[in-house]
């Protein structure tokens, strides 16, 4: 909401208050001041003038030549000028030679058909005082002194506060809000405007219904309260406001129009009530059924049930209703979408002369699904939805009344008849004839003094202060027993319903500034509440993942299709997304369960600003939506295990939403970048390895290395990976991950060059956290008194044979005694072996904890190994 | 034999030797070829050496141990000149060595970009600060139903406050129906404030609570403040007898300890429908920083008394239990410790542009 200050002032006195203080005194009442703009003031070159003289200009019939006296003593100017407005006499805005307009033209002598021309006379237009094309000069005020600058006399410097209302204060979205709040606050009176009923005795011929077609009992869900319409005949619809509210409106932020439309826009800026003219001509007229009078009147509903109809709005959009729209009608036929906007065909021309001006209560709830079912908002609907003051709607109609005749000059040919209302559940009767009790029941709310010092801790807080605030606010107190007063709620106030909303106005009015300020201490006995150890988990997993050099990011999770697709996702894969963004800003509208394509996305365009290495992880959540079925639709891919759910293990998550699951996950990405220098050329097998040690340093850091497994990837389980050169990763036997080298395919797709050996891992990370959390106590081993005794042993071996089968072998062996520990130091294959095979030497070392072992002991369970070995499994010792 | 002649050819050898030397000196290395022959001309097999030890059986008796002596002594001369020629070559061949091929020394080299987000480091400090005041920390969902996110919240389907927090819509997507709504259609949203945990911890647990909930949130909205994507770090105390004035102590030891106890901040009336009286929470913009807020307060976040509507929501007893609530926006937390003008920065995913924030 904009507020003029100069126009606030004309309801309460802030002769006292700076800006700067104006602007902190209604933020401190929660009516934040965004900011403070003063509008830029025109060049004092612009001046009054007095046009003296008038001859035609001598080459161009279309010209006149103006001699304009600019007072101060200056020679009379002569300025050739366009416009036939101009008379000898009139006192118009000069720009002189030298001067800039509002739009940044600047004024020089020139020669216009071979006459010199010093300067230029004004349109309103010109002067910006309206954004309306005008015609002609705009007159200046005939008591206008010669040579005042034009600025000064128009006020065209105006100081604007820009506030931001809350959504419960829409009483604030007006300036009587607005001074009835700082009046409060201020301990002063404010003024509302005056009005009223001047209007002639007959009624307006408007034939009003509220059709509650929906069944309800409910009054408020039929939408409408109270309509009040409004007949005026005699102004002509091209009339326009005077300049002073057409320059009002447009430094508000609202485009004048015509006097009709651009008073009803003034009033509700006064009021924050809505308003709508009809130009009466275009609405249908009937035969009234119980008269035998030939007068006719108009017909005029408020209904729902509209479905179908076309409806076009005044701005030009176009619309099918809905049967739930609360619509305007005039035999049945849509002239406006209640509260939110009013139809084209029944627009305010240049040929009106009648109207019905609309003063309504509409429901909050029906502007709000109508405005957003349409997704039309106004400033009519947006003030509907925060709801308004139904009881003042007569006040408006006063006021528009008397401020019509004021516009008009008094004018006798005008005529405003008394309006015709209809109250929800009653028959349409004159306006003043009905009583608003039913519909707008008196309520109240207790408040114990009491309590509001203990809500605010302000134990020093009395019941008087309590009173003078309600009473500033207008909120009478009714009763009052010992500390607790009954206070009754005005009906701008709806926002007030329970004792604690009178607590926030004492404290609102008070200032916060005086509450005391206190640090609650609490026992930690009663605490109940604990967190869970995985959050903790999380924080030293992300400094251990930046200490081995990753870079954390943080990028929008949302991904599109074509993303997917350049990972060679496809749709029944288990990582292809399942749940998607109904109302998406962009393309990327899909929930990944992966963050493979985002982190590719990420690398991308790192790679597309420079070619250095990029190291980078992300810890961020996967989302699916759990078949509650059972049959997934997902094919598996050797990969369904990604989509398990974790249910214990995300326990601390709390997700109630039905089967829809959240997964923490962490990617990382080594690259290598574009760098052609001699340090960063590896092969992809060299990489693989590189970040496999970086990977088990990094589960080291929580002491999982040892329980970890690494398995051979089926290449259709992580399409985006070399098949070759990447591994799945379970812990204690439940995967929770891969890594591997990406696809040369993906690599292409996300333009990271053919050479590329871009490594990446991603875990569910909440694995590594539970199973850390499972682990019982880990025993420790003593220190070995006695020195390991070591032996090397070289197998030969099938070439297809894994390091870890055999290594599990070794371990596993039944009548191991002494055995602590063995270690691969070397992988040969050579023509001596054939092409089948290869070796795999170990380092075997023995340790007794009774004494230091002898050769003899040794040999014995390292023959009684070979001898198992090559029974069991096949791995010939090698001589 | 005699002396006259070792004498002549020690002098010979001597010759060679310096010979050798210079040209050493002068090419700076010597062909392996040369030296070998060199050295096996005198000291193999069939060399001079040996040539006259074998002379040494036809020499008299009487001069045969004086000779011998000599041609030894000779020996262990010529064996100390092959080693100190050896020498010289190789202290040549380390010189030339150190001479050859110098590396680029600014030649660039992978450099580990480690570095923690700006977000997290700040989501980090707060956390601790609150661990402090014996806050626990909790989670919760990011995908949420309607319920947890705004009824329970008191904010009802068609208030005018869901406006403020333009929702992410979930649905299902199957590929095959393609747009069409299904039952659940509007009822899960991407979480857009983190106050849905207040309401997961309250339904859980038994007062007193004192907790924080960090997190991730998402709204429709994108410009150099808001982003589609952001941080919020929510907090709750609820006991017998919590007040504003609590509330207000709270934040102000929290602010101090963020930023130092020069800090000045503000409370200031606004609405949030979940807490009454509701507050917005304002700090004076450090000096030097530009501000498009030209009274130089910065919003960081919002609080107030929890309201009882959702103090029964959950089952609590609104009589007997106050209790209040403060949300701050740790991206906005960040963004002024470390005096980031564009929002949209943090999340660009650009390492060369974060890995600056090493040092945090």
């Amino acid at each position: 909401m904009v507020i003029v200050r100069s126009w606030l002032e004309q309801y309460i006195d802030l002769d006292d208050l700076t800006h700067t203080a104006l602007a902190h005194t209604l933020t401190h009442l929660g009516l934040e001041v965004e900011k403070i703009e003063t509008t830029s003031p025109l060049d004092p070159l612009i001046v009054v003038g007095e046009i003296q003289q008038i001859r035609p200009h001598p080459h161009a019939d279309s010209l006149q030549i103006a001699h304009v006296d600019v007072g101060g003593g200056k020679e009379r100017c002569e300025i050739v000028c366009g416009a036939s407005n101009i008379v000898e006499g009139m006192k118009v805005a000069t720009a002189q030679v030298g001067s800039q307009l509002p739009d940044g033209t600047k004024i020089k002598s020139s020669r216009i058909r071979q006459v010199r021309s010093a300067g230029m006379i004004l349109s309103a237009e010109e002067l910006d005082l309206t954004p309306l094309p005008c015609e002609g000069i705009y007159p200046l005020d005939e008591k206008a002194v010669v040579g005042r600058t034009v600025g000064h006399l128009l006020d065209i410097q105006q100081v604007l506060f820009y506030l931001a209302i809350t959504p419960n204060r829409g009483d604030c979205l007006s300036y009587i809000g607005i001074a009835r709040d700082l009046a409060c606050k201020l301990n002063r009176p404010y003024q509302k405007p005056s009005h009223d009923r001047s209007w002639v005795k007959k009624l307006s011929p408007v034939a009003l219904s509220l059709h509650s077609n929906r069944g309800h009992s409910d009054r408020r869900s039929e939408g409408c309260l109270r309509y009040m319409a409004l007949f005026v005949d005699g102004v002509c619809g091209s009339e326009f406001s005077p300049m002073w509210m057409q320059r009002l409106l447009y430094i508000s932020g609202i485009r004048p129009h015509n006097l009709m439309v651009d008073m009803t826009n003034y009033l509700m800026l006064i009021w924050g009530q809505p308003m709508h003219v009809f130009d009466a001509d275009q609405l249908h007229w009937q035969q009234e059924a119980d008269s035998d009078e030939t007068e006719k009147v108009i017909d005029l509903a408020v209904s729902r049930g509209c479905g179908g109809h076309l409806f076009k709005g005044l701005d030009g959009s176009q619309l099918t209703c809905d049967d739930e729209d609360l619509m305007i009608t005039s035999q049945h036929t849509p002239v406006a979408l209640a509260g939110v906007m009013g139809g084209q065909n029944s627009e305010v021309t240049d040929h009106s002369r009648r109207y019905v001006i609309e003063i309504a209560d509409f429901c909050p709830r029906a502007v709000a699904e109508s405005a957003k079912r349409h997704k039309l908002h106004s400033e009519s609907s947006h003030r509907f939805e925060r709801g308004i003051d139904g009881l003042s709607i007569g006040a408006v109609a006063e006021h528009t009344a008397t401020l019509l005749h004021m516009l008009m000059n008094h004018d006798s040919s005008i005529e405003i008849y008394q309006p015709m209302e209809i109250l929800s559940g009653r028959e349409a009767a004159p306006y003043g004839e009905l009583s608003y009790g039913e519909v707008y029941s008196q309520t109240h709310v207790a408040l114990r003094v009491d309590r509001a010092r203990m809500l605010l801790g302000m134990s020093d807080l009395s019941c008087e202060r309590c009173i003078d605030i309600l009473d500033g606010l207008e909120c009478d107190v009714v009763d009052q027993r010992n500390s607790r007063l009954v206070v009754s709620i005005p009906s701008h106030r709806s926002d007030l319903c329970r004792e604690v909303d009178l607590i926030e106005e004492v404290a609102r009015m008070i200032g916060l500034d005086e509450i005391p300020s206190n640090f609650p201490l609490l026992d930690p006995r009663k605490i109940t509440a604990r967190e869970h150890p995985n959050l903790a988990f999380y924080q030293r997993l992300k400094q251990a993942v930046s200490d081995l050099g990753l870079c954390e990011v943080v990028v929008y999770p949302m991904v599109s299709e074509t993303d997917l697709k350049s990972c060679l996702l496809s749709s029944d894969h288990p990582m292809y997304p399942n749940l998607k963004i109904v109302n998406p800003m962009s393309e990327h509208h899909l929930l990944p369960v992966t963050l493979m394509s985002s982190m590719m996305k990420t690398l991308s365009y790192n790679r597309s600003r420079r070619p250095s290495a990029v190291q980078m992880f992300q810890m961020a959540r996967g989302y699916y939506r759990s078949s509650s079925s059972g049959s997934s639709s997902v094919s598996a891919h050797g990969l369904s295990w990604w989509r398990s759910g974790h249910q214990g293990a995300r326990g601390y998550i709390e997700n109630t939403t039905d089967h829809v699951c959240e997964i923490s996950l962490l990617h990382c990405v080594w690259d290598g970048g574009d760098l052609k220098d001699s340090s960063s050329r590896v092969t992809a097998e060299s990489a693989f390895y590189a970040k496999k040690a970086v990977i088990e340093q990094l589960f080291g850091c929580f002491g999982a290395d040892s329980a970890m497994q690494y398995h051979r990837v089926d290449p259709e389980a992580l399409p985006f990976l070399h098949p070759a050169y990447s591994a799945i990763i379970s812990l204690s036997g439940q995967y929770f991950g891969y890594f591997g080298v990406i696809h040369p395919q993906v690599a292409r797709h996300w333009n990271l060059g053919s050479d590329q050996n871009c490594v990446v891992a991603e875990i569910q990370f909440d694995v590594l956290a539970d199973t850390l959390d499972s682990r019982p106590s880990r025993p420790h081993r003593p220190l070995y008194k006695y020195p390991l005794c070591l032996r090397d042993l070289a197998l030969v071996v099938a070439k297809p044979t894994q390091v870890a089968e055999v290594m599990q072998a070794i371990t596993e062996y039944p009548k191991r005694r002494y055995f602590h520990g063995a270690e691969l130091f070397d992988v040969f294959e050579g023509e001596q072996l054939g092409a089948h095979h290869k070796s795999l030497a170990f380092r075997i070392s023995y340790i007794w904890a009774d004494g230091t072992l002898t050769d003899r002991q040794v040999d014995k369970e390292m023959n009684g190994l070979c001898e198992y070995l090559l029974t069991q499994y096949g791995y010939d010792r090698r001589s | 034999m005699n002396i006259t002649e070792i004498d002549q050819i020690r002098q010979q050898f001597d010759q060679q030797c310096t010979e050798l030397h210079l040209q050493l000196q002068q090419d700076g290395e010597l062909k392996p070829a040369t030296i070998m022959s060199f050295r096996s001309g005198w000291l193999g097999r069939k060399g001079k050496l040996q040539q006259m030890f074998a002379q040494l059986r036809d020499v008299e008796a009487d001069q045969r141990a004086k000779l011998g002596r000599d041609l030894n002594e000779l020996k262990n001369t010529l064996h100390t000149a092959f080693e100190d020629l050896d020498q010289q070559i190789s202290h040549m061949q380390m010189e030339k060595s150190l001479q050859a091929d110098p590396v680029d020394v600014t030649l660039p080299v992978l450099r580990l970009q480690k570095s923690l987000h700006p977000v997290t480091v700040m989501t980090q400090r707060v956390c601790e600060i609150f661990c402090r005041f014996g806050y626990q920390v909790f989670d919760g969902p990011e995908i949420e139903t309607d319920h947890y996110n705004f009824q329970a919240l008191n904010i009802p389907l068609h208030h005018p406050a869901r406006a403020m927090q333009d929702s992410f819509y979930i649905a299902v997507a199957d590929g095959s129906s393609g747009d069409c709504p299904t039952d659940s259609f509007f009822n899960w949203v991407m979480r857009t404030q983190t106050s849905n945990v207040q309401i997961h911890v309250m339904e859980k647990y038994d007062p007193p609570l004192r907790i924080i909930a960090p997190g991730r949130v998402f709204r429709i909205d994108s410009d150099s403040t808001h982003t589609p994507l952001f941080h919020q770090c929510e907090g709750l105390v609820v006991d017998e007898g919590i007040s504003l004035a609590d509330l207000k102590g709270t934040i102000e030891a929290f602010l101090k300890e963020l930023f130092g106890s020069q800090v000045e901040m503000r409370l200031r009336p606004s609405y949030f429908p979940f807490v009454e009286p509701g507050l917005e929470i304002d700090i004076r913009r450090p000096v030097g920083q530009a501000s498009s807020e030209e009274s130089g307060w910065l919003e960081v976040g919002g609080c107030g008394m929890v309201h009882p509507n959702v103090i029964e929501t959950v089952g609590y007893d609104s009589e007997d239990l106050t209790g209040f609530a403060f949300g701050f926006g740790v991206d906005r937390l960040a963004m002024i410790a470390y005096g980031i003008d564009d929002l949209r920065q943090l999340f660009s995913g650009d390492v060369a542009w974060l890995s600056q924030f090493s040092d945090l």
